[in-house]
């Protein structure tokens, strides 16, 4: 007995120690990111600086920052730094990307995120660092989202923040018509109230039984008391969400496809009380109402399967295209691409088209991240901001630029040099650099070994 | 101001040329003539469809409207050698068809080569159909809001991917196949077939026997003679091996169309002096997880092609837009591929490989005024099309 309590005591000593050295070298860790050529997104090109991250955060950005002695240096010199990029929505990672049901806002993405999907490693690789992870617009109402990094062994190590908001569809999904879909999303607000309505009868009771009162208000005066007490722990699974988001305590992402949903997007917003909550989610066609996506207190998201809007006329047969976030740039109105692979590719894409530079890279990151309200956290290189980047071997918009490494949190959790799976699709023929990057590594660690000498 | 009358003058120049009738003269940062030749700053003069002079400063006959684009760059126009559906029915008389034309069975009027001329695709080779063994023979058009005709006796193809089989029914689907079962139902009996044809006609050219005009013998015997060309579809590594074993049996060269796993035999096809028609290596996602056959494909194949000195065109097959040619340009560029062999990738190497090396595919004098304006670099992700001329005439529209 007496053996196995010390043997309990020691085992609680080492363990103590094991955490307190590992809080002491996170409360320390500190990165400098070295030489590169920093385009912050938000403020001015510095040609070559240093990133200072501690923490996890980023504390420091200029030309000549002193470098503290026990910061971990990575040489950046001849590359671009840029913040990592944020896809605002995205339903790629989990298991299905919509569930059968059509109101589901009970349901959790966390509880369908495969953290071992092939997907998150090409999206980091393609140096994506958030990703809003939600179900997609097949629904009425879907579960509630999650913002990720794609790195990690569980959902929670993957979080960046837990409470997303919940994806709300005014286009119909499959099999409904926009009659029905209107009526489902009016009923399960009007749900809701009813809900509440008895939810509230019952705290007031609640409440005044336990003053040792007795209720002598009416039912009707009971319910307005009875509202303010309501607890998030008294709700039902059924409703919670549904019921933080009429708080604002979550947010809407309201899939229009078409533009005669924006004025359903806008009347249901209104009439349920998510108006300053709801982000919309808009498809080609959306800029054929421009007034409704005018003065909105969050870019609209873009998905990039509807970058381009395709109209066949209906006299010539030939089909007219239009770009979509050209439209949107000329009109000033700020938007985010989601749901791509290679968000800088359909950045260039848009420069291609006639998008100006610095709204094309907005679009993948510090917008994508006002999108999803994340922008205090991520979506540029500034100071307080999560030490997200990107170490590009050349400019952003360039095809022949990659993504040579990524921190997230400051720690680097990609380098090209190491990826296995990029060689084999590369059959070894493209990239000298990384050959050479690759070689250098063999020949340091065979140096180390002191297997150099012997060959 | 000063852009809308370059506008509106660039309208009026170029108006002009529909008619095709009218001489007009180019100025941009730099032509890529093809061959390695580029004329930096680039000028060009065009007229009644046809290219007449080109060079870093050449005459321009007064009264020629001249077209100035700072920052922009011309490349010819760009060849699809591999453009399937193009046709939309299938021949079912029998499994060797390659005395049929798809020619008879296309719409000039379609509104894909409209299409495919905003993408910068000038000249496609409309292939035939997978689901025959010995398919028919493809043709040579330009596109554009109507296409033309430019050869409507182009390459036979052979087919060994599981297409002919496929949807044959047979043991493949649980069922075990019956009289009424279409043959041939596994790889083994596609190219068992295609080996039956062709030793039939290698038998009559060997008993010195004439094969009945306008048969499918006679069309394999002019293959077996080297006097028409054979296309081979494969993908998968066995199969483009059965096309390279029935090559040498039967001494007959092709051009590879396909090639998913051709990177696995970069040596042999090179040895062999196989020319490649790469399939399309960007592709929308197909939905669910993953694309179908993702292991089999590598990003790098047209640079590993190239590498080891296979001929090499690319093709977008279906693909328009996003996924059309200029796009898959900059893929297999991003990828390894260099300029110089990329911009060869699609314009002279097909030109070549289509017979038309002569007329296309290159920017000199005597050829035709196929012609892609690029906004910056070619085939540079920030680079668009800014316009696109098929002997001589404006595409409509834009592409994005």
């Amino acid at each position: 007995m007496r053996n196995s309590i010390r043997s309990l005591g020691s085992f609680l000593l080492v363990l103590t120690m094991i955490l307190a050295s590992r809080g002491l070298a996170q409360t320390r860790a500190k990165v400098v990111i070295e030489g590169g050529r920093i385009i912050p997104v938000v403020g001015p090109v510095i040609e070559k600086g240093s990133i200072l991250i501690e923490d996890g955060k980023i504390v420091a950005i200029g030309a000549d920052l002193k470098v503290p002695f026990d910061a971990k240096v990575i040489d950046a010199s001849g590359k671009t730094i840029f913040p990592g990029l944020v896809d605002p929505l995205e339903s790629r990672g989990l298991d299905v990307s919509n569930e059968t049901q059509d109101v589901a806002p009970f349901t959790e993405v966390f509880d369908a995120i495969d953290p071992a999907d092939r997907f998150f490693e090409e999206a980091l690789r393609a140096g994506i660092t958030s990703l809003h992870l939600s179900h997609a617009w097949n629904c009425v109402i879907g579960g509630l989202s999650r913002v990720v990094h794609p790195i990690g062994l569980t959902v929670d190590e993957m979080t960046q923040r837990a409470n997303g908001g919940l994806m709300i569809s005014v286009f119909p999904k499959s099999g409904y018509d926009h009659a029905v879909q209107l009526a489902v999303l009016r009923d399960t607000f009007a749900e809701l109230e009813r809900y509440l309505d008895k939810l509230a009868e019952d705290r007031y009771q609640a409440e005044q039984e336990k003053k040792g009162e007795k209720v002598t208000v009416g039912p009707e005066e009971a319910r307005k008391l009875g509202r303010p007490l309501i607890r998030e722990s008294d709700l039902d699974q059924r409703y919670l969400n549904l019921w933080r988001l009429t708080q604002g305590k979550i947010g809407a992402y309201v899939w229009c496809a078409r533009a005669m949903d924006l004025a359903n997007a806008k009347a249901i917003a209104e009439s349920a009380g998510f108006k300053d909550g709801m982000t919309l989610v808009t498809g080609s066609e959306c800029f054929k109402n421009l007034a409704a996506l005018k003065d909105l207190p969050r870019p609209v998201i873009l998905p990039v399967g509807s970058m381009v809007h395709t109209e066949k006329d209906r006299i010539t047969l030939e089909d007219e295209d239009s770009f979509v976030p050209k439209i949107y740039a000329d009109k000033k109105i700020a938007f985010a691409l989601a749901g791509t692979k290679e968000p800088l590719y359909d950045a260039a894409r848009c420069v291609r088209n006639g998008v100006d530079r610095q709204v094309a890279l907005e679009a993948v990151t510090i917008n994508a991240a006002k999108a999803i309200g994340m922008d205090h956290l991520v979506g540029s290189i500034e100071t307080g901001k999560l030490g997200n980047l990107l170490i590009l071997t050349g400019d952003p918009l360039d095809q022949l630029s990659w993504v040579d490494g990524v921190l997230i949190n400051g720690v680097l959790v990609y380098e090209r040099a190491k990826d296995r799976r990029l060689r084999d699709l590369m059959l070894g023929v493209a990239d000298t650099e990384l050959r050479r990057k690759a070689d250098e590594g063999k020949e340091a660690k065979k140096d180390a070994k002191g297997e150099g000498e012997k060959k | 101001m000063k852009r809308i009358v370059s506008t509106l003058v660039l309208i009026l120049a170029v108006g002009g040329l529909t008619k095709a009738q009218n001489a007009v003269a180019f100025q941009v940062d730099r032509i890529h003539a093809g061959n390695g030749v580029v004329h930096e700053p680039g000028m060009l003069l065009i007229k009644d469809g046809k290219i007449v002079a080109v060079g870093d400063k050449i005459e321009i006959p007064k009264g020629t409207p001249l077209i100035r684009r700072p920052g922009c760059e011309i490349t010819a126009g760009l060849i699809d050698a591999a453009v399937p559906d193009l046709v939309a029915s299938t021949e079912q008389v029998s499994e060797v068809i390659p005395e049929l034309q798809v020619a008879d069975s296309i719409d000039l009027g379609a509104e894909v080569f409209a299409r495919l001329a905003r993408d910068g695709v000038t000249t496609v080779f409309a292939t035939a159909a997978l689901d025959s063994v010995i398919g028919c023979q493809g043709a040579v058009l330009k596109t554009g809001s109507t296409a033309t005709l430019v050869d409507r006796a182009g390459d036979c193809k052979l087919t060994l991917t599981h297409d002919p089989s496929g949807r044959n029914g047979g043991p493949r689907r649980g069922r075990a196949p019956t009289v009424f079962t279409r043959r041939p139902t596994s790889q083994m009996g596609v190219v068992f077939v295609a080996r039956d044809a062709f030793m039939r006609s290698a038998d009559l050219i060997a008993r010195g026997l004439k094969p009945r005009r306008g048969s499918a013998e006679e069309v394999l015997v002019d293959v077996l003679a080297g006097k028409k060309g054979l296309r081979l579809r494969a993908g998968q590594q066995y199969e483009i091996a059965a096309g390279l074993r029935m090559g040498q049996e039967f001494g007959f060269g092709f051009v590879l169309e396909g090639g998913a796993e051709a990177w696995r035999l970069t040596e042999e096809l090179a040895g062999a002096k196989i020319p490649v028609i790469l399939d399309p290596q960007r592709r929308q996602e197909e939905g669910g997880r993953g694309r179908r056959g993702a292991a089999l494909e590598r990003d790098a194949s047209a640079a590993a092609l190239a590498k080891a000195g296979v001929v090499l065109a690319l093709s977008a097959g279906a693909g328009e837009g996003e996924y059309g040619l200029a796009r898959q340009a900059s893929h297999a560029r991003r990828h390894g591929l260099d300029f110089a062999a990329t911009l060869a990738a699609v314009t002279t190497t097909p030109a070549r490989l289509l017979g038309l090396e002569q007329r296309i595919g290159r920017i000199a004098p005597g050829y035709d005024a196929d012609l892609v304006i690029w906004t910056g670099e070619p085939f540079a992700a920030t680079s668009g099309i800014d316009m696109v001329l098929v002997d001589g005439n404006r595409v409509r529209g834009k592409s994005y």
